[in-house]
């Protein structure tokens, strides 16, 4: 997301879309990525995405969402993409279970860490650090992004780890125990848990006082305060699991199965919804 | 043109990288044609500086762990319900 447009990809269409925040109606489609898109990350000029089957990151323009250039193969479904000025780290279930980190201009790999052990479903990045989870290890591991070596790991989670956010002091982490669990920073210890969303957490997002979350069974995002994750708002079912959330200032955007639409709420207290964008 | 690198990143559009970085990808106008490929492989692109040559490569197509594991456990499975646990 940026701040005029929502880029969106999934599963069927295997296609992204770029649509305008202000305007629905004006939507942009990129050509078939090849098999579903499980991640998209967005720079000032680019997106970013990768998926199963084709399992390479695609680049493309973000104007237009032409191809401009393909990695080689991850070696098998990318789960997760994130960047920051000048590379691309990918994630997801290869043999090895590692995580890629390419150039951003011709995509050409770089560094690739030591294996995590299991499929990587999440990875959040700051300055310094990637963050990345997933099913086996179930742990964070906080990796160095210069070389991808190891910095800190947490205790274990409980179960795979599907989601994670990060600010300036701490972790939020999700997964299918169905908690949010608070991390610090530096050394990854715990520091406080939320209760129990009612099913597999598969999307956090945050802001500058809440974190969002949406999954599995429960079906509604649930706006919990950083401060100690209790829940401050929740809001109606969305309709199928939720498998993306993204915020801006004034609103939440949220996707999943089953209904397929773009779900647009106002993030003040999840109660006013402003757009369902059928796609 | 189209520049392949020989770790298998393709870029479509050189306007987006350097010259320096051009002169280590074989440029082409286009791509090969990708081999008819059968079950269980998949095609994977090359790419020689030295031999200015482009060519795709038929692999073995990977193997998720989690459902390799999976297939072992319901394999298991199966045989301790046919045949009963070990004595």
């Amino acid at each position: 997301m940026d701040n005029e447009f929502v880029y969106i990809g999934g599963g069927t269409t295997r296609t992204v879309r770029k649509i305008k925040k202000s305007d629905p109606s004006h939507i942009t489609e990129s050509g078939d990525y090849g098999g579903s898109i499980r991640a998209i990350a967005v720079d000032d000029m680019f997106v970013y995405v990768g998926g199963e089957t084709t399992q390479t990151v695609r680049k493309l323009w973000k104007d237009s969402l032409s191809l401009v250039a393909e990695s080689a193969s991850y070696g098998g479904a990318i789960q997760a993409i994130v960047t920051d000025n000048d590379f691309v780290y990918v994630g997801g279930a290869t043999s090895l279970a590692t995580v890629k980190k390419l150039r951003k201009s011709d995509l050409s790999q770089v560094a690739e860490s030591a294996s995590y052990g299991g499929i990587i479903y999440a990875i959040a990045v700051d300055n310094e650090f990637i963050y990345i989870g997933g099913g086996t290890t179930r742990t964070v591991r906080k990796l160095n992004k210069s070389d991808l070596s190891l910095a800190a790991e947490s205790e274990g989670y409980g179960g795979p780890i599907e989601a994670i956010a990060v600010d300036d002091d701490f972790v939020y982490v999700g997964g299918t125990i169905q908690i949010v669990k608070k991390l610090r920073k530096s050394d990854l210890s715990h520091i406080t848990e939320s209760g129990d969303y009612g099913g597999s957490i598969r999307a956090i997002a945050i802001d500058p006082e809440f974190v969002y979350v949406g999954g599995a069974t429960t079906q509604t995002v649930k706006k919990l305060r950083k401060i100690d994750l209790s829940l401050a708002a929740e809001s109606e079912g969305y309709g199928g699991d939720i498998y993306a959330i993204a915020t801006d200032d004034d609103f939440i955007y949220v996707g999943g199965t089953m209904t397929r639409t773009l779900r647009v709420i106002e993030n003040r207290d999840l109660i006013k919804i402003i757009r369902r964008y059928q796609q | 043109m189209i520049y392949v690198f020989e770790g298998g990143s393709i870029v479509y559009d050189g306007s987006t990288i350097s010259d320096e970085q051009k002169t280590k990808a074989v440029a082409v106008e286009q791509l090969p044609e990708k081999p008819e490929i059968p079950a269980g492989k998949e095609a994977i692109i090359r790419a020689n500086k030295a031999e200015e040559r482009v060519w795709w490569e038929l692999v073995d197509k990977h193997k998720d762990p989690e459902v390799e594991q999976l297939k072992q456990v319901v394999a298991d499975l199966t045989e301790f319900v046919l045949f009963g646990g070990i004595e």
